[in-house]
């Protein structure tokens, strides 16, 4: 027999030892873990939000656009939820190459007409609206130089852009 | 915006549709009206939460309990990184204050997003597996366009402010606390007592539904000083003004609070508005 072996075999005091510390291990774990539940519970430590409930319309919304066929799954039906020029809420609304699309099946004069719902996003007076959108374009996309870096010839558009930033 | 027929799509995009989930804010505005306060708070904010809010949940309670999930994005499609932004700091103060996780994205991202789902469309043969063109969807979306709402009679014509869009689409069916979510959580965040917060809640039916019984609220008179601006009053009469309000607040009764803004945080700020009966006086067009 080897000393190692002999060292390592637990007696029956190690055993017990084990035992104890283990049982307060879980004594100690359950008791902080369940005041931190009270915690997030408890409303007034949660300042931001009254109770929440799950919203009732997600499901039946939802599920009425599955039902129609496989490609559904992937691809359910547009459906305006409620709507006033300017304001409108979707469901399932797509966009591809920076336009929104409504894919649907229904007649286009069962949705609210196009003009009340979306614009250019543009505002004609507004000079700087248009080339930032481009810089930023140009810079993400082709790592141009930044506006105060030589040899930038879109500096005057940053410079607007800085201007309305100020 | 476009309509297509779903097979017109089936056959474009065969089965790459990437969905982006749950609610999402879509501005179709340009900076302009996005960096002032005014309409990001008074037009966007407001018309935001009586779509989403008054919509989704008839039944929000006198303090703003609600079953809306918090919008999970806000895209600004054309504001390019800070544009959104005010000077003061209340935009992303209100956004945040209200929607703690909202994700915001910019026009940046919008652009990054649109050139992700170019490619080649499919065609017929194979609903459309050849191709390699994209399109992200929406679960639930929100488009707020200014220009849309100014088209119609009662933005263009009757009110002025988008926000008018928003609140007409409800008016019979919407909470009468609806606007109470919003402004429990800025104002909570701001660090206003609930007691404070509970003025609102004047009606004494509605009290005693609830089980609590309020005393009625001091009257606070805040009269907001712009002198030391370039539109303000002119000094004696500001001085005349002010005399005559402590004048009369001293015969009423009530609490006369003169108030320069750019004197506290935001916090402070918010902090008088929700104490005060009434707030007034800003010498400008505005």
């Amino acid at each position: 027999m080897s000393l190692g072996s002999r060292y390592c075999r637990p007696t029956r005091r190690d055993l017990f030892v084990a035992c104890v510390s283990a049982f307060c291990a879980l004594l100690w774990f359950q008791t902080s873990q369940s005041h931190q539940f009270r915690g997030r519970r408890d409303e007034d430590n949660w300042p931001h939000h009254g109770s929440t409930r799950q919203n009732p319309l997600d499901t039946s919304r939802i599920a009425g656009g599955l039902a129609g066929g496989a490609m559904s799954m992937f691809m359910p039906s547009t459906t305006v939820f409620a709507h006033h020029a300017g304001w409108t809420l979707f469901e399932n609304l797509y966009m591809h190459n920076g336009s929104l699309l409504v894919i649907s099946d229904e007649d286009v004069s069962s949705f609210p007409e196009r003009r009340l719902m979306t614009s250019t996003g543009r505002h004609p007076p507004n000079l700087c609206n248009l080339p930032s959108i481009l810089l930023i374009y140009k810079h993400v996309l082709a790592g141009l130089p930044a506006a105060d870096e030589p040899g930038n010839s879109e500096g005057t558009f940053s410079q607007l852009i800085m201007w309305r930033n100020t | 915006m476009e309509f297509w027929t779903r097979q017109q799509a089936i056959t474009f995009f065969g089965k790459r549709i990437y969905p982006i989930e749950k609610m999402t804010i879509l501005v179709n505005d340009p900076p302009q009206f996005l960096d002032h306060y005014y309409h990001f708070a008074a037009e966007l904010w407001l018309g935001m939460w009586r779509m989403i809010g008054g919509h989704l949940d008839p039944k929000i309670g006198p303090r703003g309990e609600t079953s809306v999930e918090d919008p999970v994005r806000i895209i600004f499609a054309h504001s390019a990184r800070g544009q959104w932004r005010d000077k003061i700091g209340y935009n992303q103060y209100f956004v945040h204050a209200t929607f703690p996780s909202i994700g915001i994205e910019t026009a940046e991202d919008w652009f990054g997003r649109a050139l992700m789902t170019q490619g080649s469309p499919g065609d017929e043969e194979d609903n459309g597996e050849g191709g390699s063109a994209k399109a992200w969807r929406f679960d639930r979306v929100l488009l707020v366009d200014r220009s849309a709402a100014f088209r119609a009679p009662t933005t263009g014509h009757y009110t002025h402010r988008t926000a008018g869009s928003a609140f007409i689409s409800n008016r019979d069916t919407a909470s009468p606390y609806w606007w109470e979510t919003v402004r429990r959580r800025v104002l909570r965040f701001a660090g206003v007592p609930n007691v404070t917060l509970d003025y609102a809640i004047g009606d004494p039916i509605v009290q005693k539904q609830l089980e609590i019984n309020l005393p009625l609220p001091p009257i606070v008179i805040s009269y907001i000083s712009r002198q030391g601006w370039r539109r303000r009053l002119v000094e004696e009469d500001h001085a005349l003004l002010l005399l005559s309000l402590q004048d009369l607040c001293r015969k009423k009764g009530w609490e006369l609070v003169l108030f320069h803004p750019e004197k506290y945080t935001l916090d402070e700020q918010l902090q008088i508005a929700a104490r005060s009966t009434v707030g007034f006086l800003r010498l400008n067009s505005r």
